[in-house]
């Protein structure tokens, strides 16, 4: 047996380290640059706070790769109810910020506790389902992980916290698509629903094109004609649904924010204003970007929460493409690389569980990055190990070691015996 | 036979490649929307980011001085120092301090601090306009205790000399929306004062100077952060244009003061060149009540005064010249050969035509025009508008018929706008048949249009007109272009320009019949005439100066007669015509003939030596309403 630092993946923990880096780094021109006199004195410290929680995530790092895998495994349901206390508590004597009462204080620090939430919800969803009647398909055992699931998301849309919300209901289909509990064809179905009312708003149009294509792919794939026929007919009503409910029964002021996305100019004065600010920081940061502290949107004050959910936009004006690519690549290098560990770990417990890491951060980046360039709709949620928020931070590293834990001490389970 | 575990590998390795593919769909989707944006779109973007972030600042020129014909300065500008206030960095618990510094109660201080924090809590803006010298040196002794005061120069007209020169000059005031609408291109923004009548009107372009431009970065605020490129592509501005008039500000001051407590208007202008030596319209006003601001009394006096003091009268009245028309239908019989010199006409007292028209001071028998002119006639000149002469250079008669006589009038300049540089102008009045037809739906005859031959009637001339139509007699029928501006200076270079006028006309009358017409006139004043009044007598050392002119009565149906006197001076080598105006004060040689004499003797002498007779022109006024 290989001692377990030897198995440990190293690769991972530097894409985290250099993730970590651009972030502070981009932090620090948000709050240090020019644009710090326009800003408020906790928005200036945003920068050291985040170094502070660095320390502290690596040091928690260390503690979980240190601890025995089937202790973590034992706690998960001790997680999972702390985190709902979390969540609860929060609730009753949570301080409000920006009309979300998310947050919680211990003392002097302030615990955005949906995000600590996260790591006790995949670790309770991820034992559930590792059971061997999990992966058979017992209906009792993926209700189960569903419930386990939408627990943390009633309380957390009750912190008036939606788009965090939404990243937890994302992981049911993220786990039913690992744990094997529901047939890829379904999967699909459930995928391409998603894709047609996205379409929905970006244009009708391409939403029936791609519901026919959908159909004649599925009756490739299957060879089914019933699946074909259910593709059809269900994800075109989904999409009809979507596009009445949107267009025709909603008032065009309750859908701002959901649609201004497509077309921020419409909305130039309104919901559109971020947008277009946040594209044209983007946008005007060509290859090589304007230089560190040097982009006029980012410290001209044009895009708002520039340290938090819209850093991808300093990102973009100050380091140019090369750098947002640099972003997207490692993310994705460090997404591919924790699934395959999954899938090398050869157990269930590790590949769910880092199924639900993953998963949850490939959301956040889809949603987050698609914001600021304009092909998703402003939802208030972070980029991973990039934006500004110590509990972020903390929750994503920790859940990051914790995957890297169960896969370097793979050898602590033993399959049959 | 695949064990249970190969098989959930394997599934897992599916779903593995499953994944993959959405995470490098998920990568391709956002990379792709980078490449248009950050590689393809850039420009636009890039155009998006820059119009929001750099603030082209216009940095206005100081406007051009306007001296009078010898040099003297009658308009330059003064800075005024208005005190802004940035409220993100001013402490509210310094407003009583701000208040005690500049003098101001504390509740008019907060009022206004309250209205800049309701309009952007971010944005600089004025807090004290135009404060005094005094109140600006305290409030720098005490920037440093006042964080977020800062102070603006602007600049304001200021105006020297005893001559007001209210309608010749014109008032600069703030820019109105309609004028930013048209001139916006021009790079005028709100705020700015531009010439709104008179010459600061006429030569806004070149007062103006070249406006400079400076970039600044601004956030989202709205706050300036920093210069631009540190200001290398900033453009200094240019100061306007200086301009020399040819008003004598002397003769200004002078005729100012003798028009008081009277309404009207008087041009003087040089003979030969048309250059406008002075130029009143009273009531007038002092240009200063458009400095700091206006009081409601100063609108109220501005724009509710039935004698309307912002009214050019110099260049807009249309008062009928009375006797003062008789040199014209003198000089234009005599060249349409209606008369000769010497052919006499018999007055009998008056003209009969339906009723009798009354001649004043009794009969004057049989008269020729010299004579008619310095007694001025009326009989005389009833005929030679009515009557049809037969003689032989018009065996078959000859009569002055309506359109014949308007097109004369025309010639001289009557009834139509003067090529002035000034923006306010009304043409006057010079009757056609046309005219008559409408005004006179019922039918009209001789009967209306004889009181035309002597200046009463349905016709309406200006000062200026008249000035301009003695010129012409006196330089024989040459029809000056007039004008106040002499040259332009550059402030820079000192170079000066003349600008480019309309070139003078020449009226068609041989110059033996301007000399009859002149000769009449200097009886008018130096002989047995109607204006002896108008003479300047030898003073000091200074010898006569004769004058040749013509008195005028303009008949008001609705009030007190107007004055009316034309002149030029000096008669044996004529330098300046007249035209003087007075409403509703009476007889033409008892007003309008001193007022044109004294300042006739101010120009040429460069002082008078008649008090006495300044005095009687004082203590008359205007009597009535318009």
């Amino acid at each position: 047996m290989r001692p377990w630092y030897k198995n440990l993946d190293w690769i991972s923990l530097l894409l985290w380290a250099g993730l970590v880096a651009i972030g502070l780094t981009a932090i620090y021109s948000a709050t240090h640059g020019p644009a710090r006199e326009f800003l408020l004195d906790s928005v200036q410290q945003n920068f050291d706070r985040q170094l502070q929680f660095f320390g502290v995530s690596a040091v928690a790092m260390i503690v979980i790769l240190l601890m025995p895998a089937r202790l973590i495994v034992k706690l998960a349901p001790v997680a999972y109810v702390f985190c709902l206390g979390l969540l609860g508590a929060a609730l009753a004597f949570g301080r409000e910020v920006n009309g979300a009462k998310s947050w919680l204080y211990i003392g002097p620090v302030g615990l955005q506790v949906a995000e600590i939430a996260k790591v006790g919800t995949v670790l309770a969803v991820t034992a559930l389902l590792s059971r061997k009647e999990a992966r058979r398909g017992s209906v009792p055992y993926v209700l189960g992980a569903i419930l386990l699931i939408l627990i943390p998301v009633v309380l957390v849309v009750m912190q008036n916290d939606t788009g965090t919300g939404l990243v937890f209901l994302a992981l049911i289909p993220v786990m039913m698509f690992w744990s094997g509990a529901v047939p890829l064809p379904w999967m699909a179905l459930g995928g391409a629903a998603a894709v047609a009312v996205y379409l929905v708003i970006v244009n009708p149009l391409y939403a029936a094109i791609f519901v026919a294509v959908a159909t004649v792919g599925m009756l490739v794939w299957t060879r089914s004609r019933g699946m074909a026929a259910l593709m059809f007919v269900a994800v075109g009503l989904i999409a009809t649904a979507a596009w009445f409910g949107l267009f025709k029964v909603l008032e065009p002021h309750q859908i701002d924010r959901l649609v201004a996305f497509d077309d921020p100019e419409a909305y130039r004065y309104g919901a559109g204003f971020h947008v277009i600010q946040s594209k044209a920081a983007i946008g005007s940061g060509g290859i090589l970007g304007k230089g560190f502290t040097n982009g006029t949107q980012t410290q001209l004050a044009y895009i708002p929460e520039n340290s938090t959910d819209f850093i991808f936009c300093v990102i973009g004006e100050e380091f140019g493409f090369l750098g947002t690519m640099t972003v997207l690549l490692l993310f994705g290098f460090l997404i591919l690389r924790l699934a395959s560990l999954g899938i090398q770990a050869g157990f269930a417990l590790p590949r769910l569980f880092i199924a639900g890491v993953t998963g949850i951060f490939l959301v956040h980046i889809l949603i987050n990055v698609g914001m600021t360039v304009g092909l998703m709709p402003v939802i208030g949620i972070p980029l991973p190990f990039i934006s500004y928020g110590g509990s972020a931070l903390l929750a994503n590293s920790a859940m990051l070691a914790i995957a890297l834990n169960l896969h370097a001490k793979r050898d602590d389970f033993a399959v049959y015996g | 036979m695949p064990t249970l575990a190969s098989t959930a590998r394997d599934d897992a390795r599916l779903r593995f490649r499953v994944f993959s593919v959405i995470v490098l769909g998920v990568i391709a989707f956002l990379g792709t929307r980078l490449v248009q944006m950050q590689i393809v779109d850039r420009e636009e973007y890039a155009t998006e980011a820059e119009g929001n972030a750099i603030e082209t600042k216009i940095v206005r020129p100081a406007r051009g001085y306007i001296f009078d014909r010898n040099g003297m300065l009658l308009v330059d500008n003064e800075t005024t120092i208005s005190v802004t206030l940035a409220p993100r960095y001013f402490d509210v618990a310094n407003l009583p301090l701000l208040a005690e510094l500049s003098g101001k109660p504390l509740d008019d201080i907060q009022a206004r601090y309250q209205k800049i924090v309701d309009r952007s809590a971010y944005q600089e803006d004025v807090i004290l306009e135009n404060v005094p010298f005094w109140t600006f040196a305290r409030l720098q002794e005490n920037q440093y205790r006042l964080r977020g005061i800062n102070f603006r120069e602007d600049q304001q007209r200021r105006y020297h000399g005893e001559a007001r020169l209210t309608h010749a000059l014109g008032y600069v005031n703030e820019i109105n929306s309609g004028e930013l609408d048209e001139m916006r291109e021009q790079g005028y923004r709100l705020g700015d004062r531009v010439g709104k009548t008179g010459i600061e009107a006429e030569y806004e372009a070149v007062l103006r100077g070249r406006v400079g431009r400076e970039f600044v970065l601004k956030n989202v605020h709205g706050m300036e952060v920093e210069s631009y490129e540190g200001g290398a592509q900033d453009v200094d501005p240019q100061s306007g244009v200086g301009l020399v008039l040819s008003i004598d500000a002397k003769v200004q001051a002078l005729a100012e003061s003798l028009f008081v407590n009277k309404r009207g208007g008087a041009v003087m202008m040089d003979v030969e060149t048309g250059g406008i030596i002075s130029l009143v319209s009273a009531p007038d006003y002092d240009l200063d009540i458009f400095r700091d601001g206006f009081t409601q009394a100063e609108v109220d006096f501005l724009y509710r005064n039935p004698e309307k003091p912002d009214f050019n009268r110099a260049t807009m009245a249309e008062t009928p010249p009375g006797s003062t028309w008789k040199p014209f239908m003198a000089a234009i019989a005599l060249e349409e050969g209606m008369i000769a010199p010497e052919t006499t006409l018999y007055c009998g007292g008056g003209y009969v035509l339906g009723r009798l028209y009354r001649c004043h001071g009794g009969t004057h028998g049989n008269i020729a025009v010299r004579d008619a002119i310095r007694v001025s006639c009326n009989t005389f000149f009833f005929r030679l508008q009515n009557d049809t002469f037969v003689n032989e250079a018009h065996p078959e008669g000859i009569r002055m018929d309506l359109d014949r006589w308007g097109a004369w009038a025309n010639r001289f300049g009557f009834g139509q706008l003067a090529p002035l540089d000034l923006p306010n102008q009304m043409p006057g009045l010079i009757p056609d048949s046309s005219y008559y037809d409408r005004v006179f739906p019922a039918g009209w005859g001789p009967g209306y249009t004889v009181n035309l031959g002597i200046g009463q009637g349905n016709m309406g001339v200006n000062p200026l007109q008249l000035a301009r139509y003695t010129a012409a007699i006196a330089n024989n029928g040459t029809l000056v272009t007039p004008h106040l501006v002499l040259r332009q200076v550059d402030p820079a270079t000192g170079e000066s320009r003349e600008p480019v006028r309309p070139r003078a006309r020449k009226i068609p009358i041989e110059a033996r019949n301007f000399a009859v017409v002149r000769e009449g006139m200097m009886d008018v004043v130096e002989g047995a005439g109607t204006a002896r009044r108008a003479r300047i007598d030898e003073y000091e050392d200074f010898p006569k100066i004769l004058v040749a002119g013509k008195t005028g009565t303009a008949e008001n149906p609705r009030g007190k007669d107007h004055s009316v006197f034309i002149a030029y001076a000096p008669a044996d080598d004529p330098k300046v015509a007249i035209g003087v105006i007075v409403e509703n004060i009476g007889f033409g040689g008892t007003t309008a003939a001193p007022i044109a004499s004294l300042m006739i003797e101010q120009y040429l002498r460069g002082l008078t030596s008649r008090p006495d007779l300044i005095q009687f022109v004082r203590a008359q006024r205007s009597v009535g309403r318009i």
